[in-house]
């Protein structure tokens, strides 16, 4: 069997209301609720969030738009920060 | 008496488990039989995390032992490996945590992904040091004809880097070049190279041009005589000296740049 075709179609930028719309931040098992903004791939390291139980950014529809391919934002940084 | 109760460590065996509080670890672990090279000093074990230094080669060490027969086998290698001038980085799997694989995929094609859907062990930070090495050479012990638990382990966690082929993204492993190391009690060395061979064909490895070294030692012989007979065995020498030769060479070719983009990925 061989491999589906490549997909083409060009990523998009986001902007961060519409990344906040998407994300799956709040179904993850790392997460807890202190009033950060979600979306941590683009934006800041959550405030509370330390300790690793599991990620699902790999999942998330924004990971997917952007083409990242990192995990653990919320505690590790954005996604440039850790592209370093 | 301060003094000698400031020497107490806390050893614990990475084979079994086995916990000990003493100055030295045991000869031979009371629950094993493993010897005194298998206990590390227990302390709180904290995530693996990638830190970014690259490699030429991957020494996997598959056994559950990191200081027996593979263990010794590696040790060859790494020698080799420095009279090559090759940067290598060595991996006794036995000391990482690492789960089975969730087999996401089984559920749909898009539900393994890369990063892998599983962040709680220490398996992504491994397929970072598998990604940014040239090659891998994997050395196994022989359990039931088979590769061990320990080593299927790990490999079936590259099914999340392997999958990305299937959906049509780029291979991150396409090119690279492996080699294998085989050593056992009994016999089924060439089946468990085999075995171990499918994987990395699956991820677009290139084997080595006589990329598999094995020697066994035979079922008339007992157990304990294994490891000197290792460690002394001409032919296994002149057989790692191959093995880590020819990846070696290899790398000198640097495939991975000049097939890049060339090669057509033919999954399951």
């Amino acid at each position: 069997m061989t491999a589906k075709k490549d997909d083409k179609t060009e990523k998009k930028s986001l902007t961060k209301t519409d990344a906040q719309k998407m994300c799956i931040c709040k179904s993850c098992p790392s997460y807890a609720e202190c009033g950060d903004q979600i979306a941590y791939c683009i934006g800041k390291k959550s405030k509370c969030i330390k300790n690793e139980k599991g990620c699902i950014c790999m999942i998330c529809p924004v990971q997917q738009k952007m083409d990242f391919d990192k995990t653990y934002y919320c505690i590790r940084g954005d996604y440039k920060s850790q592209k370093k | 008496m301060n003094e000698k109760k400031s020497k107490i460590k806390n050893w614990k065996c990475g084979v079994c488990g086995y916990e000990r509080s003493a100055a030295t670890p045991p000869e031979s672990c009371p629950q094993c039989s493993s010897g005194s090279g298998e206990f590390f000093e227990r302390k709180e074990k904290t995530k693996l995390r990638y830190d970014g230094k690259k490699y030429d080669v991957l020494l996997i060490n598959g056994s559950i032992h990191k200081t027996h027969n593979t263990g010794k086998i590696c040790d060859m290698a790494e020698v080799e490996l420095r009279k090559k001038k090759i940067s290598y980085l060595r991996i006794n799997l036995s000391e990482y945590n690492i789960m089975g694989c969730w087999c996401c995929y089984s559920m749909a094609d898009f539900a393994c992904t890369y990063p892998c859907r599983n962040q709680l062990d220490d398996a992504p930070a491994l397929h970072e040091h598998i990604i940014n090495s040239k090659a891998v050479i994997v050395a196994s012990p022989i359990n039931w004809n088979n590769m061990t638990v320990t080593l299927k382990k790990f490999l079936d966690r590259l099914t999340s880097i392997q999958n990305r082929t299937l959906l049509g993204k780029t291979s991150l492993t396409v090119n690279k070049t492996f080699g294998i190391i085989i050593n056992g009690h009994e016999d089924g060395a060439m089946k468990t190279a085999m075995d171990i061979f499918f994987y990395f064909e699956q991820l677009g490895y290139i084997m080595a041009p006589f990329g598999i070294g094995y020697k066994t030692h035979g079922a008339e012989n007992k157990a304990e005589t294994d490891n000197d007979f290792f460690k002394n065995n001409e032919s296994l020498k002149k057989q790692i000296r191959g093995v880590v030769n020819n990846v070696s060479e290899m790398i000198k070719l640097d495939l991975e740049k000049k097939l890049k983009d060339k090669i057509k990925p033919v999954a399951e």
